[in-house]
């Protein structure tokens, strides 16, 4: 785990629309295989520049940054949105859980969110962006939910996959596991596949 | 005088699809009989039809990725089949977006239903997202999209989307497209021979593709909007070239700005191949 690198995750307060419609489309491809419940969030991932890294300075770069992002709606509308910054861990997991966690290839930095946080705290900063999809299977179906999780999640053919489009996107699974930083690190246009196949394998 | 029918093209609706009617309109100008098929319709009532135009809009609010959602819906079966037999199928924009994701372009073997190419988001200068302006395609020959055009062509037309751009994960795959014909529409500089650069191709494009057929031509996913530029009085004031002096010179004339417009080529084109006999050609010098 980076202690550098803080995570906040932003979903919506109500009833996600993309995550209900990827959900019943689920349904439609999998059938009895469909996961049970699927949620969408927008994970974002900020890496402070700083070099000297310490739990004290670590802390209080963590409390500056909630206290900012809860007021600055730079990140969320907190009429719309919840965020929550992850302490190492995904706000939902379990053995029937997974995550899918997708940032679209060569897109997935925002530079005029890190100057704006450099405005705002000083200071360098890196922020990436992409989105989780959780998916939950029933208890009993644990066993299954890698196999289950990676046939839901890479859209290759008209019959299979949904949630990331792997001809443009680069996408990590995790069941029961979380990762920090989660997002996938390959970011180039046509970049390879890095070691494991960033559509496919599972965390 | 026996009058044959004009072949029926469905023109086949999805949930948040809005620019039908004009594409039926553009359909009927140029001698095709249009149908509109529903998303309430079953499956099989897609049957039969002489060719299918997949129009633009935001099908299913372009939940999960643009065109991702429809993809799924099984009255892409149908098209897909009807494609693996040779009939023609155009989506334009929202439907482009769909054809890419079902599979259908750039296609494979019959029956085949990988997914190869993808509609990322655009890649603009100095943010990423949604974009609209006209812009300039090279018609190319040897597509029956682009028969009615004069070769390399220089044909305006509007885009408006926010996931337009061509992009595959073999950075060799959309040049190797290209050099095979599947390109039959190109963003371009307004004059030949000038380098392609932005807002020539507006979303960063890989090989400058704004359209993408499978490998038998008939099927082609195009972003820009052909429909919205069926007739001349669509066409503005302001655009530059050949195509902006007609429609300057249009001006105050009813009769003249309802006279074809340089999308109108492309569904003369289908209408040809369908075996319609208007013969008018759209180069204009």
């Amino acid at each position: 785990m980076n202690g550098r690198i803080l995570q906040l995750w932003v979903e919506r307060l109500e009833l996600d629309p993309a995550a209900w419609t990827a959900g019943h489309t689920l349904q439609l491809l999998m059938g009895q295989d469909a996961p049970a419940r699927v949620g969408r969030a927008d994970l974002w991932e900020i890496e402070s520049g700083d070099d000297a890294e310490d739990a004290a300075a670590g802390a209080e770069r963590h409390a500056r940054f909630e206290t900012w992002m809860r007021t600055s709606n730079l990140f969320m509308n907190p009429s719309r949105d919840r965020g929550k910054l992850l302490d190492d861990a995904a706000p939902e997991s379990g053995p029937s859980i997974g995550h899918v966690v997708a940032v679209d290839r060569g897109a997935s930095e925002s530079r005029a969110h890190a100057l704006t946080l450099g405005h705002a705290l000083g200071g360098r900063w890196k922020v990436r962006r992409g989105t989780v999809w959780t998916l939950a299977w029933p208890v009993e179906r644990g066993e299954d939910v890698p196999t289950l999780l990676e046939t839901a999640a890479f859209a290759k053919r008209r019959h299979t996959g949904l949630l990331v489009q792997p001809q443009s996107q680069e996408a990590r699974l995790f069941v029961h596991a979380w990762d920090r930083p989660a997002l996938p690190a390959a970011d180039s246009i046509g970049a390879p596949a890095p070691a494991g196949g960033s559509d496919g394998g599972v965390a | 005088m026996i009058r044959h029918a004009a072949p029926t093209v469905a023109v086949v609706r999805l949930p948040g699809m809005n620019c039908e009617d004009e594409t039926m309109r553009a359909l009927a100008a140029a001698g095709l009989s249009p149908a509109l098929v529903g998303w309430d319709a079953a499956p099989a009532a897609l049957e039969g039809f002489a060719a299918y135009v997949l129009p633009g809009g935001f099908s299913y609010q372009d939940r999960v990725r643009a065109g991702a959602v429809a993809a799924k819906d099984p009255r892409l079966d149908v098209l897909a089949a009807a494609a693996d037999r040779g009939t023609p199928i155009l989506g334009i924009c929202n439907g482009a977006q769909i054809l890419v994701e079902a599979g259908l372009v750039p296609g494979g073997a019959p029956g085949e239903d990988r997914i190869a190419l993808a509609l990322a988001t655009n890649r603009l200068p100095d943010r990423d997202g949604y974009l609209s302006r006209w812009v300039t395609l090279e018609a190319r020959t040897g597509s029956l999209w682009t028969e009615a055009y004069a070769p390399g062509e220089r044909v305006p037309m509007p885009m408006a989307h926010g996931e337009g751009r061509f992009t595959a994960r073999d950075p060799g795959r959309l040049p190797e497209l290209s050099a095979r014909g599947a390109v039959p529409f190109a963003y371009a500089a307004a004059r030949a021979g000038e380098p392609v650069v932005w807002p020539d191709n507006p979303n960063g494009s890989a090989a400058d593709a704004a359209g993408v057929t499978n490998a038998a031509g008939n099927v082609l996913a195009l972003m820009p909007h052909p429909e919205r530029a069926d007739r001349l009085l669509q066409v503005p004031l302001d655009l530059p070239g050949p195509w902006g002096d007609r429609r300057r010179r249009a001006r105050g004339d009813v009769a003249g700005l309802a006279a074809a417009g340089p999308g109108h080529g492309l569904f003369l084109g289908l209408a040809w191949h369908l075996g319609v006999s208007t013969r008018e050609r759209m180069e204009v010098r």
